[in-house]
C-alpha cells in the first residue's frame, strides 16, 4: 500500500479576482521508502502539493489518502495531531522555534507526543549526532548557519517518527556546499532509516540526487521519472 | 510546563519592550496603591477623629431617640442590658453618656452649651479627655461637682479654672435644671464646634442636674475590630429587644461622613482608572506586537503538531508573567512607601492645617496600611490581563499555517 495516494487534486484559489488554478488534477503515489524530488518552475504548484499532502491544506476537489487516512475526514485539531504523529516538515527557512536551543528543538516535538523527557533528549541527541551536530546541541538557531538549522530541522522531522518527511526547497536558502551536504544527509538517512522524503526543488544539482523526479508544469503532473540510484 | 518555559524564555527575547512594558505596570500599580494608601489613610483618620473618638462605633439608645434626641428617650441603664453588650465578644469598651443642653452661665457672660455627662474612667476609651486636657485636672469621681469645658468656651464665658460654672437648662419630663458647679479644667477636641460649647461631667452628677437618675441618651461602644461592626450591630438587635432599644453602626449614626468618604473615594478610583487605561493600552500594544511579528513561528509550530491551546496558553503565559512580575514589583515597592508615610504621616502646616482643623481634622495625614489598598491593584492588573489573555487565545485558534508562512 502506498504510503501517500493523491487523486485528481485540485486546488483553486479565489482569494483574487481571477481564480488560480494552482493544481488541476494530480494523481500521484509515493511508496515507502521512495526518495522524491517534486520539481517545477516556480508557480508551478510544488508548495500547494506539499501542503496538501501534509495537511495543511485541503484541496479544492480530489482526495488525499496518507496511510489509509483520508485527511479530508479529520478534524482541524485531529490533523494538527495526525501532523503531529505522522509528518515530519522541513521548510525553506526559520524552521525552528527561536529560543530552544537544537536540541530542544528537536525535543520538541516528542514531547508535544508526550513522550519521557529523558527518552526526548537521548533521542534527540543521537538525531543530532547522525546530522552531523553534535557540537552544536546547546546552540539556539541564532548562533547556527542556514545549513546547520536545515541539519536540526531534518532532525527535528525524524525525531516524530513519522510515516514520511516533506521537505518544501529545503535548499532555496544555502549555498551549493551545504545543499549537497544536506541533501546527502537526507539520502544517507533515507538509505539507513529507510524514510521516506519528498521533497521539493527546483534547484538542478538536487534534482540530480532525488530517485524519482516528479515534474509539474501549470498544476498538472508532466513528467513522473524513475531513476537509477547513484549514490 | 514546555509552555511555560517557552512564554519565559520568549519575554526575554525582545528585552526592551518587555521591560518597558513590565516598568509602566510598575509605575502604575506604585501610584494607584500610594495614592489609594493616602486616601485610605486619610479616611481612617476622618473615621477615628469622629467615630473612634466620638461617636464609637455602636451606640445603643432608647428605641426613637435618634429620631427625637431629647430626655423624655433615653434609656435606663441596668446590669442586665451591660450584660448582654459584654456578652458580644467583640465588644471592648461600652461607654455610657448622657447628653443634653443647657445654658452656661460665668461671672457675667452665658452661652449655650453641650452638656455631656461622662463616666470618667469608661469615656478615656472613647473621646479620652484626659489626655486633651488642656489646663486643670481630670475628673475623679462620677458624682464630683465639677465640669470640664471646652478650650474655647472658657474664653467666650471669660472665666477661669477654679471659677464657677452655673447650668441652667430642663430635665427629664420637663423638670426644672440648675446647678453650680466648679470649672476643673479645659479640654481641647480637634473638632472646633465641641471645643466652643462642651460641658462635660460625671454621669452621676448630670443624672442629678437633669433629673434623670440611671437614665442614658446613650451607650457607645468601641470593638476591637472595625471590621466587626455589622455583624456585632446585627447580633446585639437579636438579643436586645428592638422595642426598647435601637442599636445604630457609625455609618448611621454619621451619614454625611459615609457619603463625603465614598464620594471621594470615587473620585480617587477615577484618576485610577485613566492611569488603568492608559497601561492597558500599552499591554494591549506588546501583546499584538508579540502576536503579530511572530505569525511565521506560530505557523512553523501548528505545522509540526503544536496544539493551537499550547500556543495560546504560552502567549497568555507571557502577558500573565509581565504583569505579575510588574505588578509584584509595584506592590513590594510601594508598601515600603506607604509604611514610611504610616509611621511618618504627613503634617499639614499653615492654611492647609487650618482648613483641615476646621473640618474637625487633626492635621495629620498617616498613611493607610489596609491590604486591600494593596491587592486591589494586583486584582485590577489581573483582570486587564486576563482580559488581553483572549487576543492570543483567539489569534492562535483562529491562525492558519499556510497563510502565516506565506507572508
Ligand atoms: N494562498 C494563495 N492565494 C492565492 N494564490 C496562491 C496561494 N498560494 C499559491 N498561490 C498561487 O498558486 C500557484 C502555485 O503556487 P505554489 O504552489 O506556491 O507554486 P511553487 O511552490 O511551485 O512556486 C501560484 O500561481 C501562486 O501564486
Ligand atoms: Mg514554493
Amino acid at each position: 500500500m502506498a504510503v501517500i495516494t493523491t487523486k485528481s487534486v485540485t486546488k483553486v484559489y479565489n482569494s483574487d479576482k481571477v481564480p488560480v488554478h494552482a493544481l488541476r488534477g494530480v494523481d500521484l503515489n509515493i511508496e515507502k521508502g521512495e526518495f522524491t524530488a517534486i520539481v517545477g518552475p516556480s508557480g508551478s504548484g510544488k508548495t500547494t502539493l506539499l501542503n496538501i499532502i501534509g495537511g495543511l491544506d485541503t484541496p479544492t476537489e480530489g482526495k488525499t489518502i496518507v496511510q489509509g487516512t483520508d485527511l479530508s475526514t479529520l478534524s482541524d485539531s485531529e490533523l494538527i495531531n495526525f501532523r503531529l504523529h505522522h509528518i515530519g516538515f522541513v521548510f525553506q527557512a526559520y524552521n525552528l522555534i527561536p529560543v530552544l536551543t537544537a536540541v530542544e528543538n528537536v525535543s520538541f516535538v516528542m514531547q508535544m507526543q508526550g513522550r519521557p523527557n529523558k527518552e526526548c533528549h537521548n533521542k534527540s541527541i543521537s538525531l543530532l549526532k547522525e546530522v552531523g551536530l553534535e557540537d552544536k546541541i546547546n546552540k539556539r538557531p541564532s548562533e547556527l548557519s542556514g545549513g546547520q538549522q536545515q541539519r536540526v530541522a531534518v532532525a527535528r522531522a525524524l525525531a516524530s517518527k513519522p510515516d514520511f518527511v516533506l521537505a518544501d526547497e529545503p535548499t532555496a536558502n544555502l549555498d551549493s556546499v551545504s545543499s549537497g551536504e544536506l541533501l546527502d544527509m537526507m539520502a544517507e538517512l533515507n538509505q539507513k532509516e529507510e524514510m521516506t522524503f519528498i521533497f521539493s526543488t527546483h534547484d538542478q544539482r538536487v534534482i540530480d540526487r532525488a530517485h524519482r523526479v516528479v515534474t509539474l508544469v501549470d498544476g498538472k503532473i508532466d513528467n513522473d521519472e524513475v531513476r537509477a540510484q547513484t549514490v | 510546563m514546555l509552555y511555560i518555559k517557552l512564554a519565559w524564555r520568549n519575554l526575554w527575547r525582545n528585552r526592551r519592550r518587555t521591560l518597558i512594558t513590565m516598568v509602566s505596570i510598575v509605575v502604575a500599580v506604585l501610584l494607584a496603591a500610594v495614592m489609594r494608601s493616602m486616601q485610605e489613610g486619610q479616611y481612617e483618620v476622618m473615621i477615628d477623629t469622629t467615630v473612634g473618638s466620638f461617636t464609637g462605633y455602636i451606640q445603643i439608645h432608647q428605641q426613637g431617640y435618634w429620631e427625637d434626641k431629647t430626655l423624655d428617650n433615653t434609656l435606663v441603664e441596668s446590669d442586665s442590658l451591660y450584660a448582654k453588650i459584654q456578652q458580644q465578644s467583640s465588644v471592648e469598651e461600652a461607654v455610657p453618656r448622657l447628653e443634653s443642653f443647657a445654658l452656661a452661665a460665668g461671672k457675667n457672660l452665658s452661652r449655650p452649651a453641650m452638656v455631656m455627662g461622662i463616666h470618667p474612667q469608661a469615656e478615656q476609651a472613647l473621646s479620652d479627655p484626659k489626655n486633651r486636657l488642656q489646663s486643670g485636672s481630670y475628673l475623679d469621681t462620677s458624682d464630683e461637682h465639677s465640669v470640664l469645658i471646652g478650650r474655647e468656651m472658657i474664653q467666650r464665658l471669660n472665666v477661669q479654672v477654679g471659677d464657677s460654672l452655673v447650668l441652667i437648662g430642663q430635665g427629664f419630663r420637663g423638670q426644672r435644671a440648675t446647678g453650680l458647679y466648679e470649672i476643673k479644667g479645659t479640654v481641647s477636641f480637634p473638632n472646633p464646634e465641641l471645643n466652643r460649647s462642651i460641658v462635660m461631667m460625671p454621669i452621676q452628677t448630670a443624672q442629678e442636674f437633669l433629673a434623670a437618675p440611671n437614665r442614658l441618651t446613650s451607650i457607645s461602644l468601641i470593638l476591637n475590630n472595625p471590621d466587626n461592626v455589622n455583624k456585632t450591630a446585627k447580633d446585639l438587635r437579636n438579643s436586645l429587644s428592638p422595642d426598647r432599644y435601637e442599636v445604630m453602626t457609625w455609618q448611621e449614626l454619621a451619614p454625611e461622613l459615609v457619603q463625603s468618604i465614598q464620594a471621594d473615594r470615587g473620585s480617587g478610583i477615577i484618576i485610577i482608572m485613566i492611569l488603568y487605561i492608559i497601561v492597558g493600552f500599552g499591554i494591549l500594544g506588546t501583546v499584538l506586537m508579540m502576536i503579530t511579528e511572530r505569525s511565521y513561528e506560530f505557523g512553523v509550530m501548528i505545522s509540526v503538531g503544536t496544539p493551537r491551546l499550547t500556543i495560546a496558553a504560552m502567549l497568555a503565559m507571557e502577558i500573565l508573567l509581565i504583569a505579575f512580575m510588574g505588578s509584584g514589583i509595584g506592590l513590594l515597592l510601594s508598601i515600603p512607601v506607604a509604611w514610611y508615610f504610616n509611621i511618618n504621616p504627613i503634617e499639614f502646616s499653615g492654611n492647609m492645617a487650618e482648613v483641615m482643623e476646621s473640618y474637625g481634622l487633626e492635621p495629620f495625614l498617616p498613611f493607610s496600611l489596609s491590604p486591600e489598598v494593596f491587592y486591589g491593584q494586583a486584582i485590577i492588573i489581573f483582570i486587564i490581563t486576563l482580559v488581553f489573555s483572549i487576543i492570543p487565545i483567539v489569534k492562535a485558534s483562529k491562525l492558519n499555517p499556510v497563510n502565516a508562512m506565506r507572508a
